[in-house]
């Protein structure tokens, strides 16, 4: 399996679980050399020349998603998100480099990210969390305020950054008049999934497929299911 | 914030169960690895629907999600969660329901995904520690990381 599906390398997280002293899997990218730097997050742009939906602004605070089902060069429902202009995979083995977990950042620096240690990075994750909710279950202040209500929400543009399961999950928001007036949304499999961008640079599930043997099941080829599958992909509403 | 990590590790968790056990290992019951000597076990194992893993994985999956009705007093929709926290407090009898539900996620995932305790798992630093904690290990875990793909 770690000779299925290399991908291109860069990956990011925008953190997840935080803590009085941080967050348990930081924020950061791995980046072009191969080094966990700080995430540029105003470097975050959406390409849409492979995909069937219009131009608008290239900042997702900015941008629109009207479908465009008749473009020409399209062939996807999928936008383009770029970090810096670079594709960029997410999920749970960019989470676990970032945080530099040490089978998985060995693992990674051997073989880059592949079929095989996606699926190690999941479930050695999922330890991780496991051990986790036991500390934070055991740490819970009992019957203590639970939430933190803004009563009204003033004029402005907002970000909310999470990781879900399958990676980097972003929503750009813009309020006026107690409203929302604009909301965008990059979902993980936008990221892993997304078509070629205006330089003809696939997303990270494309540069992962070329090159595999698929022999003379063509497209049927078990090997492309278990490149894409590797990736967790929800493509069911993709029309970000 | 302490219960929101609770609330949403669990959601992350049960999601990194369901694709391994149901979307990706079922993969590898396929005709196409017929000749393999691992497939008659992969099979019996994963097959989608038949294989003997479902019937591990679904009732764990699914007490580990109890956390949310817990945490977020709404199951199963994640919407509940509010920016500023979580939907309701947590008392003594719910802290012990919570500790009794991930006693219960830690047993599933050391008997039957690694058949080790996790933190041994977490001990692991590299990959050729991997290949040797995962010689002559059982657990569905050990298995996976053995798989040799086929392309046609």
């Amino acid at each position: 399996m770690s000779g299925l599906g290399r991908g291109a390398g860069q990956m990011m997280s925008y953190g997840a679980y935080h803590g009085v002293d941080g967050e348990l899997f930081p924020r950061g990218l791995f980046g072009p050399r191969a080094a966990i730097e700080p995430l540029p997050l105003t470097q975050i742009t959406e390409d849409v020349s492979h995909a069937w939906m219009r131009g608008s602004s290239a900042d997702p605070a900015h941008s629109s998603t009207v479908p465009d089902p008749d473009k020409p060069a399209a062939y996807s429902w999928c936008k383009a998100p770029r970090l810096s202009g670079q594709p960029i995979e997410v999920g749970a083995i960019a989470r676990q480099t970032v945080a530099g977990q040490a089978l998985i950042a060995d693992l990674v620096s051997v073989s880059g990210t592949n079929v095989r240690n996606c699926v190690i990075a999941r479930l050695i994750e999922t330890a991780r969390i496991a051990l986790a909710m036991e500390q934070w279950t055991r740490a819970l202040r009992l019957s203590e305020p639970f939430c933190h209500n803004t009563r009204e929400t003033p004029n402005g543009s907002y970000v909310g950054l999470v990781e879900a399961a399958r990676g980097s999950l972003g929503h750009w928001m813009a309020v006026r008049d107690g409203r929302i007036e604009r909301y965008q949304i990059i979902a993980p499999t936008t990221w892993n999934f997304s078509p070629r961008d205006s330089f003809d640079v696939g997303g990270p599930l494309e540069q992962a497929l070329v090159g595999t043997d698929v022999g003379d099941a063509g497209p049927r080829a078990v090997a492309i299911q278990h490149i894409v599958r590797s990736f967790d992909p929800c493509m069911v509403c993709t029309a970000h | 914030m302490l219960a929101t990590n609770i609330a949403h590790a669990g959601e992350n968790a049960a999601d990194h169960l369901t694709h391994f056990y149901i979307f990706f290992m079922p993969d590898f019951a396929r005709e196409a690895y017929a000749a393999h000597g691992w497939h008659e076990e992969t099979r019996e194992r994963f097959a989608a629907t038949r294989g003997s893993a479902a019937r591990d994985v679904l009732p764990a999956r699914a007490r580990l999600l109890e956390t949310m009705g817990i945490v977020a007093g709404k199951w199963l929709h994640s919407l509940a969660f509010q920016p500023g926290g979580t939907t309701r407090a947590i008392d003594l009898g719910e802290r012990v329901r919570l500790l009794s539900i991930t006693t219960a996620f830690r047993s599933f995932l050391e008997r039957i995904v690694f058949a080790d305790t996790l933190e041994n798992v977490l001990a692991i630093s590299s990959a050729s520690e991997l290949d040797r904690w995962r010689d002559g290990r059982g657990g569905d875990f050990a298995l996976s990381c053995g798989l040799r793909t086929v392309s046609r």
